[in-house]
C-alpha cells in the first residue's frame, strides 16, 4: 500500500491567513518567473518546474507531481516555499477565462 | 469483482443536475467529488477538507486561471486515492476556504481532466447516470 503524508503538510492556518500566504508565496514566485524567463524560455512546453522562492533555485520534471516531489528531495518537506508552475500549460478553473 | 468492474467508476447525476463520483481513500474515508471538465487539474478541494482526508497540503504555492480571467493563488497538495481499480497518488489544488454554505449533500472537491484521461466518461443526463472506463 502506497503511504499517505498527512503529517508532512505545511502547518494549518486561519482561512484568511492560509490565503495571505499562498498570495505572498505566489507573488514571489511571479517575481522569479519573470526574473528567470531567458532560461525558461529554453524549457520544453509542459515541463512542470518548483522554483524556491526564498533563493530562485528551481526543480523541473515532466508532471507537476513529479517536481514536487524532485522539490522535496532537493530542499526537504516544508522547509522553504515553493511555487509550482508548468510551462504553457495554466491551470484552468471553470473553464479559465472563457468569459 | 471483476478485473473489468473494478476499473471502472459509477456515480450519478445528483439532485441539483450536477455528475458527481463517490471516491475513497486507502484508509476507507469517502468523499464527493464533481467531475468538472472545465478544470483541468487533477483534484481541487479546501485547505480544510484536504487536511481531514488525511491528504498532504505543501508549502507550495500555485496560481490558476478562474472564469473571468480571475487569477486565484491557491496551494498544492498530494495524496493517494483508490481510482480505477487501484491506488492512484495524485498532484492537489488546494484552496484556503470551503464553501461557507454548503450542504451535506453537497461535493467537496473537483474532479479535473487529467485524473479523467485518458478514460472514457459517459454523462448520461436522462438516466442520471456517470460512468468513467478505462478505454479498451
Amino acid at each position: 500500500m502506497m503511504r499517505s503524508a498527512a503529517n508532512n503538510s505545511v502547518p494549518e492556518l486561519e482561512p484568511e491567513r492560509c490565503r495571505a500566504r499562498s498570495e505572498f508565496v505566489a507573488n514571489e514566485g511571479d517575481y522569479w518567473l519573470n526574473r528567470l524567463a531567458p532560461e525558461l524560455e529554453k524549457l520544453p512546453d509542459g515541463t512542470a518546474l518548483v522554483i524556491n522562492v526564498v533563493n530562485g533555485e528551481y526543480v523541473t520534471a515532466p508532471t507537476r507531481l513529479e517536481a514536487m516531489d524532485k522539490f522535496d528531495q532537493k530542499f526537504g518537506v516544508n522547509t522553504t516555499f515553493g511555487f509550482l508552475h508548468q510551462i504553457g500549460r495554466p491551470i484552468f478553473i471553470g473553464g479559465g477565462g472563457v468569459v | 469483482l471483476e478485473a473489468e468492474e473494478l476499473s471502472k467508476e459509477a456515480g450519478r447525476i445528483d439532485h441539483r443536475g450536477r455528475p458527481v463520483l463517490r471516491l475513497e481513500t486507502p484508509a476507507g474515508v469517502s468523499f464527493l467529488a464533481l467531475v468538472d471538465t472545465g478544470f483541468n487539474g487533477q483534484l481541487l478541494l479546501s485547505d480544510q477538507d484536504a487536511r481531514a482526508l488525511g491528504f498532504q497540503v505543501d508549502a507550495t504555492a500555485v496560481t490558476a486561471s478562474l472564469a473571468g480571467d480571475i487569477i486565484e493563488k491557491m496551494n498544492s497538495g498530494r495524496g493517494i486515492i483508490n481510482w480505477m481499480g487501484s491506488q492512484r497518488r495524485i498532484e492537489l489544488i488546494v484552496g484556503s476556504q470551503r464553501p461557507a454554505l454548503r450542504r451535506d449533500d453537497d461535493p467537496i472537491a473537483l474532479i479535473g481532466s487529467e485524473l479523467l484521461t485518458p478514460h472514457l466518461v459517459f454523462i448520461d443526463y436522462q438516466a442520471k447516470t456517470v460512468e468513467i472506463e478505462t478505454q479498451k
